[in-house]
């Protein structure tokens, strides 16, 4: 096994369910990280419930004493709102470890708003079977034999991109940001350099970012040049504006494409319940 | 009367190939009728794209909603919802109160400053909310809604609309009563007597239902997938077509789709509903998100 990363979403914002939509993924964001045994989930939209029912079918243990580990980029719906719905929080015995840079009493006050009695059948996260244990990232930390580090990205509140690391091979997942020329971002890029995947969101075309500019979110342009600092063998967007459709969303990653691929690098738009592997670093 | 179909899965959106066909939006009708405002039911991922819709088409002046409850799968459009953003449309919202929670507070709420980048401020719609009881009822301009309390946690409304001509009753989320007392209220209420209270809530629920045109109800369920889980709140079509039958309703359309269950799998509830009905009495469908009713 090699370090592979798979995505069980690939929107943002807001599920995005139609049969013209269906090929680029229509689940909020979810990816696992994972070699062998060990695995590394980032974010918890919609697409964490599908991850959890791809668990129940092929491996018994979940089902009692298993310990998962969630890396939250930030706490908007879209990447939290699929947390209730991923099986194994409904078996006792189960532990989930929650990380994130944020204080633990924000990012418990925000899953218990999530599970809250009016919006759910529950009624906060000690009403569900699971053991819940926060982390606050303050720095890189080891998951089993990976380590995983984080750094601050641009968006409209607090939100965190995170690089997970094995012995030879190191991915960069940069959820929500917006790249245009900053301090954050210059110190996000040369943190990034040395990955062989890059992950980076890429919501808007150039005339969509004009219009959207306040909301924290990158053009295919600006993603583009980004990955071009960082350098990764093998990159991919995701964060497919809502009701983008796969045609457009083809035309896009051709156009792109064309004007980065080389034989060192390629980029594509991510797609759900593809195994992207994690190229060797160097 | 038309009846749009803009939602039709329960429990959370899924976009799966083995769904597509009957489509994987949460909950959200319309009902156009002559000569009003258009009348939505619910909020689910299935009116996001009816808002940029009606955005693009020119917002009405004014719209109706009529919530059954505020789990995330029947409100999760809200914020999204373009019309909202609209100053120049008037929106009446008629919702129940959860544990004391008026719905604007849960609106407020999903505005979140960590959870959603847009504050509540920035609906600049005319909002109205009523807090709706069971038993209340409402004359609209040319439509009389009513609502009754489901069994489902929480408060959760069904809701019947009325014309000179048509009636429609939403039932959705429900389950059965028997020794399953779900609804806010109810175990307290059940226990003098709970044969008596359940005996008189299903006779409130066959009057609610009565006589209806269509029925849309939550059969989430196949009768192997409930057994055990009559605590989630959810019914069977077998459920469905009984109460149906008993209330002289004429046609039944199969709602609440499970998140993991399959086109085939829908397709074949409603034709296991169809060989306990047999032919003539009452017409069923599973629900086919995009679908338009003319009654």
């Amino acid at each position: 096994m090699a370090l592979s990363l798979k995505f069980y979403g690939t929107r943002g914002s807001i599920m995005s369910v139609s049969p013209e939509r269906h090929l680029y993924g229509g689940h909020t964001p979810c990816a696992v990280v994972q070699d062998g045994e060990d695995m590394v989930i980032i974010d918890a939209g919609f697409g964490i419930a599908n991850l959890g029912s791809e668990l129940m079918a092929t491996q018994d243990l979940i089902r009692e004493d298993h310990e998962f580990h969630l890396f939250l980029t930030h706490f908007h719906w879209d990447h939290i709102q699929g947390l209730q719905y991923f099986t194994p929080v409904y078996f006792k015995g189960n532990r989930i470890n929650v990380y994130s840079p944020f204080k633990v009493e924000v990012a418990r006050e925000v899953l218990n708003l999530l599970l809250d009695g009016s919006y759910t059948p529950f009624n906060g996260l000690s009403s569900l079977p699971c053991e819940w244990v926060f982390h606050r990232l303050t720095k890189d930390v080891a998951v089993g034999n990976f380590t995983v580090s984080h750094r601050p990205t641009a968006h409209v509140d607090e939100c965190y991109a995170y690089t997970v690391e094995s012995t030879d091979r190191r991915m960069t997942f940069i959820a929500d940001h917006d790249a245009q020329k900053s301090k954050v971002n210059d110190d996000l890029t040369a943190w990034a350099k040395g990955s062989g995947l890059l992950v980076h969101e890429a919501m808007y075309t150039e005339e969509e970012y004009k219009q959207f500019q306040n909301f924290g979110h990158s053009s295919f342009n600006m993603a583009l040049e980004n990955a071009k600092k960082i350098g990764a063998a093998r990159t991919l967007f995701y964060h497919h504006f809502t009701l983008r459709q796969d045609a457009e969303l083809a035309e896009h990653e051709n156009r792109l494409q064309q004007a980065y691929n080389t034989k060192d690098r390629s980029l594509c738009f991510a797609r759900e319940n593809i195994l992207y592997e994690v190229p060797k670093t160097g | 009367m038309i009846v749009t179909l803009l939602g039709v899965r329960g429990s959370r959106p899924v976009s799966i190939s083995e769904n597509l066909r009957y489509g994987g939006n949460t909950t959200a009708f319309k009902i156009d009728v002559h000569g009003m405002p258009p009348i939505y039911v619910d909020g689910g991922t299935g009116l996001h794209e009816e808002g940029v819709r009606l955005v693009r088409d020119g917002s009405p002046e004014k719209i109706y909603f009529f919530i059954t409850h505020t789990h995330w799968d029947h409100i999760l459009s809200f914020p999204f919802f373009k019309p909202l953003y609209d100053e120049n449309c008037h929106i009446v919202f008629h919702a129940p109160v959860s544990h004391n929670e008026p719905f604007e507070n849960l609106v407020q709420g999903q505005h979140n400053p960590r959870a959603f980048p847009v504050p509540y401020s920035q609906l600049k719609a005319q909002k109205t909310f009523i807090d709706s009881m069971p038993g209340d009822s409402y004359e609209l301009e040319a439509a009389k809604a009513t609502c009754i309390q489901l069994n489902h946690p929480g408060t959760t409304l069904g809701w019947r609309f009325e014309t000179e001509e048509k009636i429609v009753a939403i039932v959705t989320d429900t389950a059965p009563i028997e020794d399953n007392y779900l609804g806010e209220g109810m175990a307290e209420r059940a226990q003098a007597d709970p044969k008596a209270f359940e005996a008189q809530y299903r006779k409130n629920l066959v009057a609610f239902i009565r006589n209806a045109d269509l029925v849309v109800y939550d059969t989430h369920f196949t009768e192997e997938g409930i057994v055990n889980r009559h605590h989630w709140g959810h019914s069977t079509p077998e459920m469905a077509v009984e109460i149906c039958l008993e209330a002289d309703a004429k046609r039944l359309i199969l709602h609440h789709h499970a998140p993991e269950d399959s086109d085939k799998i829908v397709h074949d509830k409603a034709l296991h509903a169809r060989k306990k009905v047999g032919k003539g009495k009452l017409q069923i469908e599973p629900g086919l998100e995009g679908m338009k009713i003319w009654l």
